[in-house]
């Protein structure tokens, strides 16, 4: 009974898998002629739907797609092995992704999630793998029978990871800068039209006009609302360790009430600024790389000096590389009389929330401001420099990849020329092609994951590293930070690695179950 | 002769791993090529340079701008020969996002004094000077939007977005550097602009510049004469640096400095994976043919002749890799480009190729130690005894 199920049920899966990688290919063509040859009409409705800064991960993502669906439908309507072996190892993926990270589960992914679960939990699962019997202990011991070819295709993959590795990590390291800046019930009001600070410049009858909206939480303490505008500049300091180097340093004049809307404020050394005077204080991250950052420095702004008495900390967000000051003495320094700030930055009121705020901002004419929350506008900042380093990074990568993934290739086809002995008496002590095949694909994956492990293990050395990145945020302005490793970034490199030696690995495990055993005993 | 022909069989002995060894290498070396054209686009050549060329801006903060007053106090200074500002414009122009050039506005009287890499004609500058709301346009700009002479063109400016000028296409330039020879760029009148900033956003604007240049006069003596003109304004509200345009511009790409590195270190990586790959074919043949080897050996050929022969197919593989790799890099760009809308500046150079040679010269002449080492230290007594 056994027998006669497995193909009918695997047909219908590779039916299906199969018409799902025609309509992928068929919407990825779709919409790569759409951009480039087809009418306008159809460029327009395709910018309509996607936006363009996604579009090119969606098409690389279609394609990917549709092209492993397409693959893995023939070869499961064809009955073959490794077409299963693939469609548990992507489902397995798939499912992992899904789990691991939620924004990433779609509904692609909640199918393919649920049929996982469905074949798991079915006795048939056995359909896959279960009813041929692999050699795994011949897969192990023959890993290393061949140690130079085996290493070096180890270190190649181990490359690739280090570099898919580093690229994730240094888009994690950019990311939590980013996203630890800001907070959920804080409001920017920004000029319209402006996309950063520094731009961005609003009078102080605007400034008046916001802090009477009355969305904000009034404070006791002060017997003010909890608000504070800020005028953003951006200065260059010479560099500690070279001082003919200038630097870009981002300096924020506020007033008594900023500290107070960043919850992870806090004083390291000395004294706050006072209103009026020309003091500042000094983020923590400067203090080690700028000169004039220490107390009892100096730091020049536009001919003004302004004395350093204090340094604080917020947490490892962007805030920790800026210098901050009181609001007029650095409009005054900086020749901006009749600006009110350039930013507004408020906490909202419980209740109010921010849907009726925009509403109100919409239908006030007088006031052209628009607003977001504090932790929006810099996750949005993020995206923008960590999303050109992925886009960058990941092609890079991928191209990269395939090199090294022949490299596979050449090391597994010889691994099976040189082993057709040992095949042949395989086959006749009643192992099944299917068996030694999946025995050598389990083996080019293995060779795969050392590399991964290589790879994640010299990448995780970078972590200790502090490293300098341009901001989108304050256009001039730089922060500091450490490329971070995380269990999704080890789980990715491990996918990328082991999927790098199954794809070498198919070909040539194919050609292994397809000797027969007289030739192969020749 | 007959080396090279036992070469070229022994290559090809087994035609699917050399294809795929080639195949491999071919994949990695465009790849390196792409990531050394992206780097292309953060560097800058110093030949390039105008001897004496230095660059004033505020002390503070690139962001500032200068009164125009100093330049007339500069012109003053010992040493220094020219004297000239400019303004960045910005690039965009419409709403449309991707119609963008890149525009400046700069001193219609004495730019060209001191910059000699825009090419243009006498009859342009003449035309420029005395035009009172002309522009310069390149070539690249003038095919691309289909402008001629003459033509009146509204264009903004990025930080000022009040400010909008109707300039008047009075002739071309072209960048004497190469690199630059397909930039979408204008100059516009600078007193124009001085003009329409000082009406729209204040008064005060009409006095000042967004940078001051210099040309140092002689050329060695540019670092004193920087000094020498900070000096005239140190502890005034406005102070000054003033630098070669190289530090300028090597300041400029510090900033992506984490980028460059990380580019310049995937590169490397590139290499080390071609090298892998080679080596692994190599560590192959190296096994495979110990038994031939110690044959040859006894039919007369001598250490050397392996060596060659070793040697030589190593390199006849990496060479075929390059020049496939090489003649891939270009369709490579091509593909990047489209899939990269934000880094649209990258282009083909040439030097990429220049840069692929040596470099599989010397992945050849690694990969070819295995068999020649195994080769040369195999006595034929063991090579025959070996049983593959």
């Amino acid at each position: 009974m056994e027998e006669s199920k497995k193909p009918q049920s695997i047909f219908v899966l590779g039916w299906i898998i199969l018409i799902l990688g025609i309509l992928f290919t068929l919407l990825s063509g779709f919409l790569i002629l759409g951009k480039t040859v087809l009418s306008e009409e159809v460029e327009l409705w395709i910018d309509q739907y996607f936006d363009f800064e996604a579009f090119t991960l969606l098409i690389i993502l279609m394609v990917f797609r549709s092209l492993y669906h397409l693959v893995m439908g023939i070869a499961l309507l064809k009955g073959q092995n490794w077409g299963r072996l693939w469609f548990l190892w992507l489902m397995l993926i798939e499912t992992g992704l899904g789990l691991l990270d939620p924004d990433l589960m779609d509904a692609g992914r909640a199918v393919i999630f649920l049929l996982f679960l469905y074949f798991l939990t079915r006795p048939g699962i056995t359909f896959y793998l279960g009813k041929v019997t692999v050699p795994v202990k011949y897969t192990f011991k023959s890993l290393f029978s061949r140690p130079l070819t085996t290493v070096l295709t180890i270190l190649g993959i181990s490359l690739v990871s280090f570099m898919f590795c580093g690229v994730l990590m240094l888009a994690n390291g950019i990311a939590k800068v980013l996203v630890a800046t800001g907070e959920d019930d804080n409001v920017v009001f920004m000029e319209e039209d402006k996309f950063n600070e520094v731009q961005s410049m609003l009078s102080p009858e605007e400034v008046d006009k916001i802090e009477n909206l009355g969305y904000f939480v009034f404070d006791e303490e002060f017997g003010e609302q909890l608000l504070s505008p800020e005028l953003v500049a951006s200065i260059t300091l010479p560099d500690i360790n070279d001082p003919t180097k200038d630097k870009n340093v981002t300096m924020r004049g506020t007033n008594e009430i900023a500290p107070r809307l960043r919850r992870n404020f806090r004083m390291v050394e000395g004294e706050m600024y006072e209103m009026g005077l020309p003091n500042c204080i000094v983020g923590k991250s400067l203090t080690k790389r700028m000169a004039n950052c220490n107390i009892g420095d100096s730091v020049n702004v536009a001919g003004d000096y302004f004395r350093v008495i204090g340094v604080f900390e917020t947490g490892g967000t962007m805030y920790d590389s800026e210098i901050w000051t009181d609001l007029f003495s650095l409009r005054d320094s900086y020749n901006r009389q009749g600006v009110g700030g350039s930013i507004v930055l408020g906490r909202l009121e419980d209740g109010n929330d921010m849907a009726a705020l925009k509403k109100e901002l919409d239908e006030n004419p007088d006031l052209e401001v628009k607003a977001f929350i504090e932790k929006d506008y810099y996750k949005t900042q993020s995206e923008n420099t960590t999303g050109f380093l992925k886009y960058l990074g990941m092609f890079i990568c991928v191209v990269f990849a395939l090199g090294a993934t022949i490299g596979a290739m050449i090391t597994m086809y010889s691994a099976v020329a040189n082993r057709t002995n040992e095949i042949a008496t395989m086959r006749s002590l009643g192992f099944q092609g299917e068996g030694i095949q999946a025995a050598f694909l389990i083996e080019s994956m293995m060779i795969g994951a050392l590399g991964a492990v290589i790879g994640i293990a010299v990448a995780s050395v970078l972590s200790t590293i502090e490293i300098q990145m341009f901001s989108t945020v304050n256009f001039f302005g730089e922060f500091y930070l450490k490329m971070t490793l995380t269990l999704l970034t080890v789980l990715y490199t491990f996918i990328f690695a082991i999927s790098m030696g199954f794809v070498g690995g198919v070909f040539p495990s194919i050609k292994a179950t397809r000797m027969k055993i007289i030739d192969a005993f020749r | 002769m007959k080396l090279l022909k036992l070469i070229v069989k022994n290559a090809f002995r087994h035609r699917l791993r050399t294809i795929l060894t080639i195949l491999g290498l071919a994949i990695t070396i465009m790849s390196f090529g792409i990531v050394r054209n992206v780097l292309e686009v953060f560097s800058f050549s110093e030949d390039d340079l105008i001897p004496g060329h230095l660059i004033t801006r505020h002390k503070t903060s690139m962001m500032q701008f200068l009164p125009y007053s100093h330049l007339d106090k500069m012109r003053q200074v010992e040493g220094v020969e020219a004297v000239t500002y400019g303004f960045w414009m910005g690039v965009r122009y419409g709403d449309d996002p991707e119609e963008f050039f890149a525009r400046m506005a700069i001193d219609q009287d004495n730019f060209y004094k001191i910059r000699s890499d825009w090419i243009t004609s006498e009859e342009d500058i003449e035309d420029f000077k005395t035009v009172k709301n002309a522009a310069l346009i390149t070539p690249a700009l003038a095919l691309k939007k289909d402008w001629e002479e003459g033509d009146v063109i509204t264009v903004g400016c990025d930080y000022f977005e009040t400010v909008s000028l109707d300039v008047e296409i009075v002739g071309q330039f072209e960048f004497a550097q190469e690199q630059n020879r397909q930039a979408e760029f204008m100059l516009v009148r600078g007193d124009l602009f001085r003009r329409a900033i000082g009406q729209e956003v204040s008064p005060e604007m009409e006095h000042q510049v967004g940078w001051i240049e210099l040309l140092a006069d002689p050329p060695d003596e540019a670092t004193e004469i920087a000094t020498r003109v900070d000096s005239l304004f140190m502890n005034s509200d406005m102070e000054t640096k003033t630098e070669p345009v190289n530090a300028y511009a090597n300041a400029q790409v510090e900033r992506f400095r984490t980028i460059i590195t990380a580019l310049q270190v995937s590169s490397y990586l590139m290499i080390g994976v071609i090298l892998l790959v080679l080596l692994n074919t190599m560590s192959m043949v190296a096994r495979e043919r110990i038994n031939e080897n110690a044959v040859l050996k006894t039919l007369g050929f001598r250490g050397k002749h392996l060596v060659i022969l070793n040697f030589g197919e190593s390199m006849f593989v990496a060479l075929i890799g390059a020049v496939l790799g090489a003649a891939l890099i270009w369709p490579g760009i091509k593909l990047f480009k489209t899939l990269m809308p934000f880094l649209q500046q990258v282009k083909f150079e040439w030097i990429t190729v220049v840069w692929v040679i040596p470099a599989m010269i010397i992945v050849g002449i690694l990969a070819s130690l295995v068999p020649v080492i195994k080769a040369t230290n195999t006595s034929i007594v063991d090579g025959l005894r070996t049983l593959e």
